[in-house]
C-alpha cells in the first residue's frame, strides 16, 4: 500500500478524500494555489505545496507543477478527485511514465471514453442505446449547425472533452444555433482545453441516471447501483439520491446489466460512471462514462455501505476486489444536496465573496462533505461548490424528512446559497411523489421566492443579539449603552 | 428598560421595541406584534427562542456591513435602517440601477465585443465575462456611442466597476 498520496484537487473532495486516506494510514499531500492558501484542503493536508498562481490552467490544471510536487513530497499515488486533472489522459499518462500511480483507470481508457464521441461509437457498437445524433466532434461551427439541422431542433450542444454542464447548451431554434455553439467551443476550450464539440438531439423531460461500477485490474467488475441525478441546474446537478424513484425491478436490472457490459466494453479498471437517460417508457439511452469518482458519490456509499475512495486506493494499489455482486445491497434511501455559493433568485449566479459565518447539520443519518469553515473564502476562480449534505434513512419519506431538518438546520452566512430552494424542492409534493426530471428545477423556480414570513422572529433575535454584545458587562449585568456607543440604537423611543 | 431598533430587513423597515430582556426572558414590541419569548444563548453565535410553537435555533454573526441572522437555513442582512438609507449609494437623476456596463459579481473578462467609437444598440452584447467557469454576457444598457473602454480581456473586474463607458444617441426612453 502507498504510505503518502497526493491529492491534485481543492475544495470538499480534497478533505472528503484526505479523510479516507487518514483513516487508511496514509500521508496526505495537498496542493493549493495562491487565493487557496488558507482553503481547508490545504489546513487538513499532512503537507501543502504551493503551486504559484490563482487560474486553473496555472495551479490544479498544471501537469509538470503536480508531478514536481508528487515528486518533492515523495507521493507513490495522485488522487485526481472530480473536476481539474480528474479526466485529463494525458495526465493519467505522464503519472504513468513517471511511475507515479494514477487513481483511476488506465490512460487510454480515459482518452478512449473522454472522447464522448468515440465512448458513443464503442457503446453503439456494444448494442448500447445511445441518443441520436453527431458520431464525430468537430469544432467547424457551420458544420456543426448543418448537422444540428439534419438531427432537427431542439438540439443540445456539448463539448466532445467535457463533462459537469460546462460547454453544454440547449439550442431551441437555428438562428440561435451559430452562437450557442461559439460559446460552448470556448467554454470547452477554457475548462477543458479543447474546442471540439459536437451535437445530439435534445430529449425533453427525461430522467438522468448513472450506475455506480468497480472494476480491479484482474477484470472483475461490479456495480453498486443506480443514482437518480434528475434534479438539476444549468445541466448541472443539484440533488441526487438512490435509489431511483423511477427505476421498477426489472429497469434496474437491466440498467445495472447495461453499465456493466460498458465497462467491460471500455476495458474498465478503478471506480467509474455509467449515465444513462431514462425516457418515460422506461427505455435508456447511454449518455457517457465518467471515469473519475463523482461528486455525487455520496449516496451510493451511504446504501451500500462501501467506501468508494477506499476501493479507488485499493484498487490502484493492485489489490483485488474482496466482494461480489450479491455482497452488494442498497440499504435505505440516501439524498443529497449541492451546496453552491450561488443565487437561486438570480439563475444561481456564482456568489463568490467570505463566509462569515457556517454551522453545519448534525444527528442520525447524516453525512456533510465541506470545505467551509467561518471565515473562509470563496474564491472566483473555481466550481462554487462549497458542501454537500448527504441523507440516509429507512425509506425514501423518512430521508426527506431528515433532509429538510438537516436542511434547516444548516447555516452558511456571508455567501448566497441556495439551502431555502433546496429545502422547498425536497418538501414539494412532486418531489415526494418521485416526479424528477431534467426539467423540474427551471419548472419549480417558475413563481418560487424564498420565504420571509419569518422577518418577525429575524428581527427580534437580531434586536436580542446587538443588545447582548454591546450591553453585557463582565459580570453579566445588563446595562443602557449610550446612544453615540453604538449606530444601532437609537432613543427615539427611550422612555425612562 | 426599553431599548428601540430601527431595522431594515429584506427591503422592509421593522422597528423592535424591548421592554424586558434578561433571565432568558424577552418581552418585545415587533412593529405592531407583542412578542414574548425565552432565549438560551447558547454561544456568542448561537442563539435558541421559544416563542409559541416551539424552539427554534437562530444563528446571528455581526459585520460591518448588518447582522447575518439564519432562521431554517435562510439567511437574512439586518441593517440599522438609518445606516441602511445613508450608505446606499444614490446616482443622479435618481435614475435606477443596471444602467452601467459592469459585472454582477467578481468576474475575469473573457472578450470585448465593441470598440471605441463603435455606435452600439440597446441590449447589445458588448463584454463577455466569466465567474466560476460560467460565460456571462453584458449588454448595453442604452443605445449609443462607446466611448470609452475600461478593460481588456483576462482582466480582474469587480462589481460596480464600469467596463465599458457608452455615449447616449438618440432620446431612448428610461425605464
Amino acid at each position: 500500500m502507498f504510505d503518502t498520496i497526493l491529492v491534485a484537487n481543492r475544495g470538499e473532495i480534497a478533505v472528503r478524500i484526505m479523510a479516507t486516506c487518514r483513516e487508511m494510514g496514509i500521508r496526505t499531500v495537498g496542493v493549493y494555489s495562491d487565493v487557496d492558501r488558507h482553503a481547508l484542503h490545504v489546513i487538513e493536508a499532512d503537507r501543502a505545496v504551493a503551486l504559484g498562481g490563482s487560474n486553473p490552467a496555472e495551479t490544479y490544471l498544471d501537469i509538470d507543477k503536480i508531478i514536481a510536487a508528487a515528486r518533492a513530497e515523495g507521493a507513490q499515488a495522485i488522487h485526481p478527485g472530480y473536476g481539474f486533472l480528474a479526466e485529463n489522459a494525458q495526465f493519467a499518462r505522464r503519472c504513468e511514465q513517471e511511475g507515479i500511480v494514477f487513481i483511476g483507470p488506465p490512460s487510454d481508457v480515459i482518452r478512449d471514453l473522454g472522447d464522448k464521441t468515440l465512448a458513443r461509437r464503442v457503446m453503439h457498437a456494444g448494442g448500447v442505446p445511445v441518443i441520436p445524433g453527431m458520431m464525430e466532434p468537430s469544432s467547424d461551427i457551420r458544420e456543426l449547425v448543418q448537422k444540428a439541422e439534419e438531427i432537427g431542433f431542439p438540439v443540445m450542444v456539448k463539448s466532445a472533452k467535457g463533462g459537469g454542464g460546462k460547454g453544454m447548451r440547449v439550442v431551441e431554434t437555428p438562428q440561435a444555433c451559430a452562437e450557442a455553439c461559439e460559446a460552448a467551443s470556448r467554454e470547452s476550450m477554457n475548462a477543458f482545453g479543447s474546442a471540439d464539440i459536437y451535437v445530439e438531439k435534445y430529449l425533453r423531460s427525461p430522467r438522468h441516471v448513472e450506475v455506480q461500477v468497480l472494476a480491479d485490474a484482474s477484470g472483475k467488475v461490479l456495480h453498486l447501483y443506480e443514482r437518480e441525478c434528475s434534479i438539476q441546474r444549468r445541466h448541472q446537478k443539484i440533488i441526487e439520491e438512490t435509489p431511483s424513484p423511477s427505476l421498477t425491478p426489472p429497469v434496474r436490472r437491466s440498467i445495472c446489466e447495461a453499465a456493466l457490459a460498458a465497462a467491460r466494453a471500455a476495458g474498465y479498471v478503478n471506480a467509474g460512471t455509467v449515465e444513462f437517460l431514462l425516457d418515460e417508457e422506461g427505455g435508456f439511452y447511454f449518455l457517457e462514462v465518467n471515469t473519475r469518482l463523482q461528486v455525487e458519490h455520496p449516496v451510493t456509499e451511504m446504501v451500500t455501505g462501501v467506501d468508494i475512495v477506499r476501493r479507488q486506493i485499493e484498487i490502484a494499489a493492485g489489490m483485488p476486489l474482496d466482494l461480489d455482486q450479491d455482497d452488494i445491497v442498497q440499504r435505505g434511501h440516501a439524498i443529497e444536496c449541492r451546496i453552491y455559493a450561488e443565487d437561486p433568485m438570480n439563475s444561481f449566479m456564482p456568489c463568490p465573496g467570505k463566509v462569515v459565518f457556517v454551522q453545519e447539520p448534525k444527528g442520525p443519518g447524516i453525512r456533510v462533505d465541506s470545505c467551509l469553515y467561518p471565515g473562509c473564502t470563496v474564491p472566483m476562480e473555481y466550481d462554487p461548490i462549497l458542501a454537500k449534505l448527504v441523507v440516509h434513512a429507512e425509506t425514501r419519506d423518512a430521508c426527506i424528512q431528515r433532509a429538510m431538518r438537516a436542511l434547516r438546520e444548516f447555516a452558511v452566512m456571508g455567501v448566497l446559497t441556495p439551502i431555502p430552494f433546496l429545502a422547498d424542492v425536497i418538501a414539494s409534493e412532486a418531489f415526494r411523489r418521485g416526479e424528477t426530471t431534467t426539467d423540474f428545477v427551471d419548472d419549480f423556480i417558475e413563481g418560487w421566492t424564498p420565504d420571509v414570513s419569518g422577518a418577525d422572529i429575524v428581527a427580534l433575535a437580531a434586536a436580542i443579539h446587538l443588545s447582548l454584545s454591546r450591553e453585557r458587562t463582565v459580570d453579566g449585568h445588563v446595562v443602557h449603552t449610550p446612544a453615540e456607543y453604538s449606530p444601532w440604537l437609537s432613543l427615539k423611543g427611550f422612555r425612562p | 428598560m426599553h431599548v428601540r431598533f430601527d431595522l431594515k430587513i429584506a427591503g422592509r423597515d421593522v422597528c423592535v421595541r424591548l421592554e424586558r430582556l434578561d433571565d432568558g426572558f424577552v418581552a418585545a414590541w415587533v412593529d405592531d406584534r407583542r412578542i414574548e419569548a425565552s432565549f438560551a444563548a447558547v454561544t456568542k453565535n448561537v442563539l435558541y427562542l421559544t416563542a409559541g410553537p416551539g424552539s427554534q435555533k437562530v444563528c446571528l454573526e455581526r459585520t460591518p456591513e448588518g447582522t447575518y441572522v439564519n432562521v431554517k437555513g435562510a439567511t437574512w442582512l439586518v441593517r440599522d435602517a438609518h445606516a441602511a438609507d445613508a450608505g446606499r449609494p444614490r446616482r443622479k437623476g435618481g435614475a435606477p440601477l443596471q444602467r452601467e456596463v459592469t459585472p454582477p459579481m467578481p468576474s475575469v473578462v473573457v472578450s470585448v465585443l465593441v470598440e471605441e467609437g463603435q455606435e452600439v444598440e440597446q441590449g447589445q452584447g458588448v463584454v463577455v465575462v466569466s465567474a466560476m467557469k460560467m460565460e456571462t454576457t453584458l449588454y448595453a444598457p442604452y443605445a449609443g456611442v462607446v466611448k470609452k473602454i475600461r478593460c481588456s480581456a483576462g482582466e480582474k473586474v469587480m462589481p460596480g466597476t464600469v467596463l465599458v463607458e457608452i455615449e447616449r444617441t438618440g432620446r431612448e426612453q428610461e425605464r
